[in-house]
């Protein structure tokens, strides 16, 4: 046992860390896969208008190149020039290029490199071109000119980036939505998972008749199977607690039947005045071995019923200052007596439980400590409030227990080695950890340097330190 | 509530006083045994084994103590206790068990019985337990502001006692342990009713708790010149009494 006992668990739903909720990985790594697909779809449509939009282009330019040749047809070749400054400057969203065979510019400014025909990409020229970039078609005139329309392809670019944007936004709307409409999901989702949760708490705390509420509104689902398994196992277990109930209850009554007949013919013997004396003395025997047997069989009953018992059906709110002192009241003068002290250090100490148990809880510690400690020790008896729950504890400064054997001494029957001639059932330390279970505390064992300090601090059900109406521990 | 033979509060608490006990108990042994220890200590003791026959006796017929087994066949002690105070009889009810559960008792008490002794007890418990329940019928829920016992003075409002006139300084649990006997004076109180009734104790420390308290009292009362007034009655438990005869070894 340790100083530090573990946590109490936490109840479902009061997670603070959403990474640990049920589906919320899933649900990113969903976000993700949507935004990944846009990018791609994105990038395949990007590419798609990207060649639409420069057959566009080239349709317009070849467009623009004949309407060029059916001037020159229609007026001959040397309106050309002018025709272009014309268009130059009403732009139609086009640029050209007019170099005569001797390499002379007639006209434009697109700065088509000399030379090549057909289709070319052509980097804009000067101040003026810069940035741009043009698509760009050349061909020859009839008097062997170089004629080149072109087209600026920043028009594409900027149309590409104002759809880009459009997919991206779409992108992000629809992984909202989607985050969305799981969340609304999930949220029913955890709202299911917390009232089984709930239902397993309930039982912990010694309310085994809850069930996992199940509703009719949807269809039966995995979450719905483990809440009906989860049911049927509570129906198991508390027709197996009635059955040991059951099992108890018949053996305490068939066994204590034939003892009462016979403690009653025991008791009418001791009496009887025919008996000689030896004859009495070992009736008497006999009646103090059968009172040893009942005490025995007592205490094994009663560890079976406060470990089978419901606890949340009898708990009152008492303060254990008031039964600390009580007990230890009651076992001063007898304590005195053996030359031994007792002493109570208590604060107000305020939690839920069984009057009659927790006083046998400190009742069985003191008595445990009148029974291992040397005369001229000191009990020390306390309760108090604390940040991390409501202790009381028994502490004597006797030879203490290793620490290796802390825990066993809890176990039934379990006596240490050095204790064996004494008196006592055995059962004492058992029942107080039964006590403290069926109260939901922490029981540790821990050095006293010297002696045993018992510890019992109490939590409630759920995990929460328990609420104290008193005011704060003075230690 | 019917009541024969309560004519003479001084008397009914002396053994020859013929009181009405009703034993309901399906084991005829157990039954026969605890009537007989019962009719040594002066009561008219019926038996009965089964819990609607019982239901039938008790409203033809009036008892002082009915003590009654918590397992009956056909009609259970709990619903034999139940049925009883619904028709309206507040004769005293001594369940009598062998469950033994802090929860049987509980359930017990909650359905009208006003004491729980679990088997197999002792005689002397028994008869303690019925003496007590007789008195509790007799003076109802009346709760007397002074006890006394001979030249003893309790007085329960200022929480003080006085032997003749000087005032006797007790702790608060011997104080409790004094009003536990004087209450029941005349009558032994038993170790197991004091822990219940002066401690709060639904269990048995295995110490000597009562018996310390016993001795540290009467040393007090002695000291303020109460000789023998607390006396310890072998096997059965201590008695306050006015009359200071030799006390019983």
């Amino acid at each position: 046992m340790s100083e530090s006992p573990r946590p109490p668990p936490r109840a479902f739903g009061s997670s603070q860390q959403i990474w640990r909720r049920p589906g919320i990985r899933l649900a990113v790594l969903q976000v993700v896969v949507i935004l990944a697909a846009f990018v791609v779809a994105g990038q395949v449509a990007r590419s798609e208008i990207q060649a639409l939009s420069e057959r566009t282009f080239r349709r317009e330019i070849l467009g623009e190149m004949s309407s060029l040749q059916d001037e020159i047809l229609r007026q001959g070749e040397s309106r050309l020039p002018r025709t272009i400054e014309r268009r130059t400057r009403l732009w139609r969203g086009f640029e050209y290029d007019l170099v005569s065979s001797k390499g002379e510019v007639l006209g434009g400014r697109l700065g088509t490199p000399e030379g090549q025909l057909g289709w070319q990409i052509v980097p804009g020229r000067g101040e003026w071109g810069q940035g741009k970039t043009f698509l760009a078609y050349a061909q020859t005139t009839p008097s062997g000119a170089w004629l080149s329309v072109g087209k600026n392809l920043a028009d594409v670019q900027r149309e590409m980036r104002l759809v880009t944007w459009r997919l991206i936004g779409a992108g992000l709307i629809g992984a909202l939505a989607s985050l969305a409409a799981w969340m609304i999901f999930a949220q029913e989702t955890w709202r299911r998972l917390a009232r089984i949760s709930d239902t397993a708490h309930q039982v912990r705390a010694g309310s085994l008749a809850v069930r996992v509420p199940h509703s009719e509104a949807h269809l039966a689902d995995d979450i719905d199977d483990v809440g009906l398994a989860m049911n049927q196992m509570l129906d198991r277990i508390g027709g197996l607690i009635a059955q040991l109930r059951q099992v108890t209850t018949d053996v305490a009554h068939d066994l204590r039947t034939p003892l009462s007949r016979m403690r009653q013919k025991l008791e009418r013997l001791e009496r009887s005045a025919r008996l000689a004396t030896e004859d009495r003395d070992s009736v008497s025997a006999i009646h103090g071995d059968l009172l040893e047997l009942l005490r025995t069989f007592d205490a094994l009953l009663q560890l079976s019923e406060i470990e089978g018992r419901n606890l949340s059906e009898d708990g009152v709110v008492l303060d254990l200052e008031e039964v600390a002192r009580r007990v230890a009241d009651a076992f001063r003068p007898d304590v005195e007596d053996s030359g031994r002290r007792i002493q109570i250090e208590t604060s107000a100490a305020w939690v839920q439980g069984d009057p009659d148990l927790l006083a046998q809880l400190v009742a069985n510690l003191i008595e445990n400590a009148l029974r291992h400690t040397p005369a001229g020790a000191t009990i020390t008896v306390g309760a108090g409030t604390f940040d991390d729950g409501v202790r009381i504890w028994i502490a004597d400064n006797g030879p203490g227990i290793a620490p290796d054997q802390r825990k066993a001494v809890l176990a039934p029957y379990f006596r240490l080695d050095r204790s064996r001639g004494s008196p006592g059932s055995g059962l004492g330390l058992s029942i107080v950890a039964a006590i403290a279970a069926r109260h939901n505390a922490d029981l540790s064992l821990s050095d006293n340097g010297p002696g045993l300090k018992v510890t019992a601090r109490f939590t409630r059900p759920d995990g929460k330190v328990t609420q104290t109406a008193g005011p704060k521990a003075r230690r | 509530m019917q009541t024969p033979g309560h004519t003479d509060m001084q008397t009914m608490d002396r053994p020859g006083t013929s009181l009405a006990i009703l034993i309901v108990e399906d084991d005829s042994q157990v039954a026969s045994e605890m009537a007989a220890s019962l009719e040594l200590e002066g009561y008219v003791v019926s038996v009965v084994d089964d819990g609607l026959v019982a239901l039938d006796l008790a409203a033809a017929q009036g008892f002082d103590v009915m003590i009654v087994d918590r397992m009956l066949p056909r009609l259970d002690g709990v619903s034999f206790v139940r049925a009883l105070r619904t028709r309206g009889n507040t004769t005293p009810v001594l369940l009598v068990t062998a469950l033994g559960t802090v929860a049987d008792r509980v359930v017990g008490l909650e359905n009208g019985a006003d004491d729980y002794l679990v088997k197999p007890f002792a005689f002397d418990e028994l008869h303690a337990r019925v003496r007590a329940l007789k008195r509790r019928s007799r003076d109802g829920q009346d709760e007397p502001t002074r006890l006394a016992c001979g030249a003893l003075d309790m007085n329960r409002l200022a929480r003080r006692v006085y032997w003749e006139a000087s005032e006797i300084d007790l702790l608060p649990l011997e104080y409790r342990l004094l009003e536990v006997l004087l209450m029941n004076a005349g009558r032994p109180v038993t170790r197991m009713m004091l822990l219940e009734q002066v401690w709060g104790f639904r269990f048995d420390p295995r110490t000597n708790i009562v018996e310390t308290h016993i001795s540290h009292l009467r040393s007090k009362l002695e000291a303020a010149g109460a000789q023998r007034l607390v006396k310890t009655i072998r096997g059965a438990g201590y008695v306050i009494d006015p009359d200071p005869g030799p006390t019983p070894a």
